[in-house]
C-alpha cells in the first residue's frame, strides 16, 4: 500500500473532516518538490524522517483532559485528532497555518500529511490557569509525527509542561505550535530526553499584541537531535524569551536552531543558550535574531555558549543578526571554549577527583540558566535530567 | 608525624626558570611555622608546589608528608592525605554555590566521616559565626563578587570546615582591615591541636602578633636562610630583609634593590 493509501485509510478511519483529509493528500502529494530549510555554512543534523514504516494504530479519543478546575474555565485538552472534527473550523484557521506554514517545507508537508496522534489546548480568553498543564501525559510518544496546537485567548495567563517519554528506537518528530492572542502570557518548560534514533523537535510561535512567550528547553537527549524554534512577534509590544541547555554525549550529532522575528513596534526578543559537549559529540547553534523593517523600538539580543570537553568534541556557534531597521537595539555573543584549568586546581587542592570537579564545573556552567526557571519542582527535574546524563559520561 | 622537605628544587614549567634553589624545611606535628621573606624569593611557589599545582615542576629533592612522598601525588591525592592551601588569590566559581562546594570537598577529604545534612547546616553555621560571615554567603556562587577581604574569609572557612593536617596559608593576612585580621587570626589559632600544623606565609609581621608562630623561617632567593623564633618576626620587621642578608653574608640581588 502506497503511503497516499495509507493516510487515506487512516483519515477515513478517524472520520477526520474534509479539509484535513485534503491538506494531507496535497501536502504529500508536494512534499517531494518542497526543500527543507538551508542555513548558511552550516551542515545541520538532517531534516529527513523516514516515512516508510509508519504504525497507524491511534484511536481517536473524544474525551477532554483537562482538570475539572480547568474545564470549568472552559480549558480544553484533548487528542488533536478528535478535536480536528469536534472543533473543525477552528482547527482548519490555526493548525499549521499561522505557527508554520504546513506547504512551507518538505519537512512540514511530510509532518501534516504523516500526521499520526497529539494534543490540542485551548485556553479561552481571559483565563488564569494557576496550575502548569502538562502538555506530554496524552501524548503517544512512540509515533513518528505527532503535533501540539497551544491556543491561548487574550488575556490569559498559563505555564505550560512538556515531559518527554520518547523511548522509541526509531525517529521521532514533535511539531509544538503556540498561538497566543492579545496580552496573554506563556511559559513553556520542555526537559527532551528522548531516545528516538534521531529526534527532531520544533516550536513554532506567533504572539499577537503585548503577548510574552518564555521558552525553557534543557535539551538531554541521547541520539542525533535537530531542534528549532522559531518565535514570531507580530504584535506590538510583544516579548519572547528562549532559554535553552543543552548536553551532547559519545558519538551524538545536534543542531540547534533558534529564530525570534521581529515585526512587530517595541517587540523584544531574547536567545540565552549553553551548552556541553563531550565525547565525540558535535553541536551547532544557529542562532537567529531577525528585525523586520518597520519594526520600530525593538531589541533583539544573543547570547550562546559552549563548554567542549574532550579533545574530539566539537561545538559551532553561528550567531546571525538580520536587521532591516535602524531604530533597535541588537547584540549577540558567542564563546565556545574548555574548563578553566584554575577552577579545575581549586576544587582539586580541595580534594575532589578529576571526575567530581569536571562535573561540579559543568553543573554550575549550566546552573545560572537553571535558576531562571521559576518552578522550583520543574527545576529540580531538570537537573535529575542532567544528572542522570552526566553520570554515563 | 610531620612535613619533611628535603633539598627542594623547582622550576617554573613556563619560562624554565629555577625559583627554590635547594629548600629544606621540617614542620612536625602541632606546630605553626611561619615563612617571610621579601617578594620574587619563592615563598608562594614552595606552598604551589607543595599543593601539586602543574605549573611547577620538581626537578631535584622530596616532599615526605607524615610518611608518604608527595612528589608525584596528584593535587586531589595531596588534599585528602590532609594537606590545604588557603590560596593568595581564590578562583571565582559561577554557578557552584559555596556550601555545596564545601560540602562535596567535606565529604572527600573524610570519607569515612559522614556527615548528615543537619550536622553539616549546623557545624557550616557555627563556622561562619565563629568568622562572622553573613550567613547569605552559603548561597553565593564560590567567590563570585567576594572583596579581597571575604575570599581570604572564605579561605578560612573552608579550612575550619575541612579540618586538614597541613594548612598552607599563602598570604592570608594580605588585603585585610584590622577587624578581619583578628577574625583570620582566631580562625587559625582555633585550629591550634596536636594533629594539625599551619605553614603561614607573609610580608609582615602584624599577623603573627595575633597567631604567635613556633618557629620563623626567612626565605631569599629560593633557599631557607635562617629560622628562629617568633622575635626574628619583629626583628625583620624593624631593621628589613637587606640588612638581614648582610649580616649573613649573602651575596643576593633583592628585587626591589635600588
Amino acid at each position: 500500500m502506497t503511503i497516499l493509501d495509507q493516510i487515506e485509510r487512516y483519515s477515513k478511519a478517524n472520520h477526520e473532516p474534509q479539509w484535513l483529509y485534503e491538506k494531507r493528500r496535497v501536502a504529500w502529494q508536494i512534499q517531494k518538490d518542497l526543500k527543507q530549510p538551508r542555513l548558511n555554512n552550516v551542515r545541520p543534523v538532517d531534516w529527513n524522517l523516514n516515512h516508510e514504516q509508519i504504525h497507524w494504530h491511534h484511536q481517536v479519543d473524544f474525551k477532554n483532559y483537562a482538570s475539572d478546575e480547568e474545564q470549568k474555565q472552559g480549558i480544553v485538552k484533548m487528542d488533536l485528532l478528535a478535536a480536528a472534527s469536534q472543533y473543525s473550523n477552528l482547527m482548519q484557521e490555526n493548525l499549521m497555518e499561522k505557527g508554520v506554514m504546513w506547504n512551507q517545507y518538505r519537512f512540514a508537508a511530510q509532518h501534516l500529511a504523516c500526521l499520526q496522534s497529539g494534543v490540542f489546548l485551548f485556553i479561552p480568553s481571559n483565563t488564569v490557569c494557576s496550575k502548569p498543564i502538562d502538555l506530554s501525559d496524552i501524548l503517544s510518544h512512540g509515533d513518528l509525527e505527532k503535533h501540539i496546537l497551544v491556543i491561548v485567548g487574550a488575556n490569559s495567563e498559563a505555564t505550560l509542561e512538556f515531559k518527554d517519554r520518547a523511548t522509541a528506537k526509531e525517529h521521532g518528530h514533535l511539531m509544538v505550535e503556540i498561538l497566543l492572542g492579545d496580552n496573554a502570557h506563556v511559559k513553556y518548560y520542555d526537559a527532551a530526553k528522548s531516545q528516538n534514533r534521531k529526534s527532531h523537535r520544533m516550536l513554532y510561535a506567533y504572539l499577537a499584541q503585548n503577548a510574552s512567550l518564555k521558552t525553557y528547553v534543557a535539551l538531554l537527549n541521547y541520539h542525533d537531535a535537530l531542534y528549532n524554534s522559531q518565535i514570531n512577534l507580530d504584535g506590538d509590544g510583544s516579548e519572547a524569551e528562549i532559554h535553552i541547555i543543552n548536553l551532547g554525549t559519545n558519538v551524538q550529532h545536534q543542531s540547534i536552531c533558534t529564530h525570534i522575528i521581529n515585526r512587530g513596534s517595541n517587540t523584544r526578543g531574547l536567545i540565552k543558550e549553553r551548552g556541553v559537549v563531550d565525547g565525540h559529540a558535535r553541536t551547532h547553534c544557529y542562532t537567529n535574531g531577525e528585525i523586520v523593517k518597520g519594526a520600530k523600538d525593538t531589541s533583539s539580543d544573543q547570547i550562546s555558549r559552549l563548554l567542549t570537553l574532550s579533545k574530539q568534541s566539537r561545538g559551532e556557534i553561528d550567531p546571525i543578526l538580520l536587521i532591516k531597521d535602524n531604530d533597535i537595539v541588537a547584540s549577540h555573543a558567542a564563546s565556545i571554549g574548555k574548563l578553566d584549568p584554575n577552577q579545575l586546581y581549586y576544587l582539586k587542592s580541595r580534594g575532589l577527583d578529576d571526575q567530581t570537579a569536571d562535573s561540579i564545573l559543568i553543573r554550575g556552567f549550566l546552573e545560572p540558566l537553571l535558576t531562571h526557571f521559576p518552578d522550583r519542582k520543574m527545576r529540580q527535574s531538570m537537573v535529575d535530567l542532567l544528572e542522570e546524563r552526566l553520570d554515563e559520561r | 608525624m610531620s612535613l619533611v622537605i628535603n633539598n627542594l628544587h623547582v622550576k617554573i614549567k613556563e619560562n624554565n626558570r629555577e625559583v627554590l634553589k635547594g629548600v629544606n624545611l621540617n614542620i612536625p606535628d602541632g606546630e605553626i611555622h611561619a615563612i617571610m621573606g621579601p617578594n620574587g624569593t619563592g615563598k608562594s611557589t614552595l606552598v604551589q608546589t607543595l599543593m601539586g599545582s602543574n605549573k611547577y615542576q620538581i626537578t631535584d629533592g622530596e616532599i615526605i608528608f607524615n610518611g608518604t612522598k608527595l612528589n608525584n601525588l596528584a593535587v586531589d591525592e595531596r588534599a585528602r592525605l590532609g594537606l590545604f592551601l588557603g590560596m593568595q588569590y581564590p578562583t571565582e566559581i559561577t554557578g557552584v554555590k559555596n556550601s555545596d562546594f564545601i560540602k562535596a570537598a567535606m565529604e572527600a577529604t573524610h570519607p569515612n566521616h559522614h556527615l548528615t545534612v543537619l550536622q553539616f547546616l549546623q557545624r557550616f553555621e557555627h563556622c561562619m559565626n565563629f568568622l562572622d560571615i553573613d550567613h547569605h554567603y552559603a548561597d553565593r556562587y564560590l567567590n563570585e563578587g567576594f572583596s579581597g577581604g571575604e575570599k581570604k574569609r572564605n579561605e578560612i572557612l573552608q579550612m575550619m570546615m575541612l579540618k586538614p593536617r597541613l594548612a598552607m596559608l599563602d598570604e592570608i593576612d594580605s588585603g585585610l582591615d584590622i577587624d578581619a585580621l583578628k577574625v583570620v587570626s582566631n580562625g587559625i589559632n582555633h585550629m591550634r591541636a596536636k594533629d594539625f600544623s599551619a605553614l603561614i606565609i607573609t610580608h609582615y609581621d602584624r599577623i603573627l602578633h595575633y597567631v604567635t608562630p613556633d618557629v620563623v623561617h626567612v626565605m631569599m632567593d629560593g633557599r631557607v636562610v635562617t629560622s628562629g623564633g617568633p622575635d626574628l618576626a619583629s626583628k625583620l620587621e624593624k631593621e628589613g630583609y637587606a640588612k638581614l642578608r648582610d649580616q649573613l653574608g649573602l651575596k643576593i640581588k633583592l628585587v626591589d634593590d635600588e
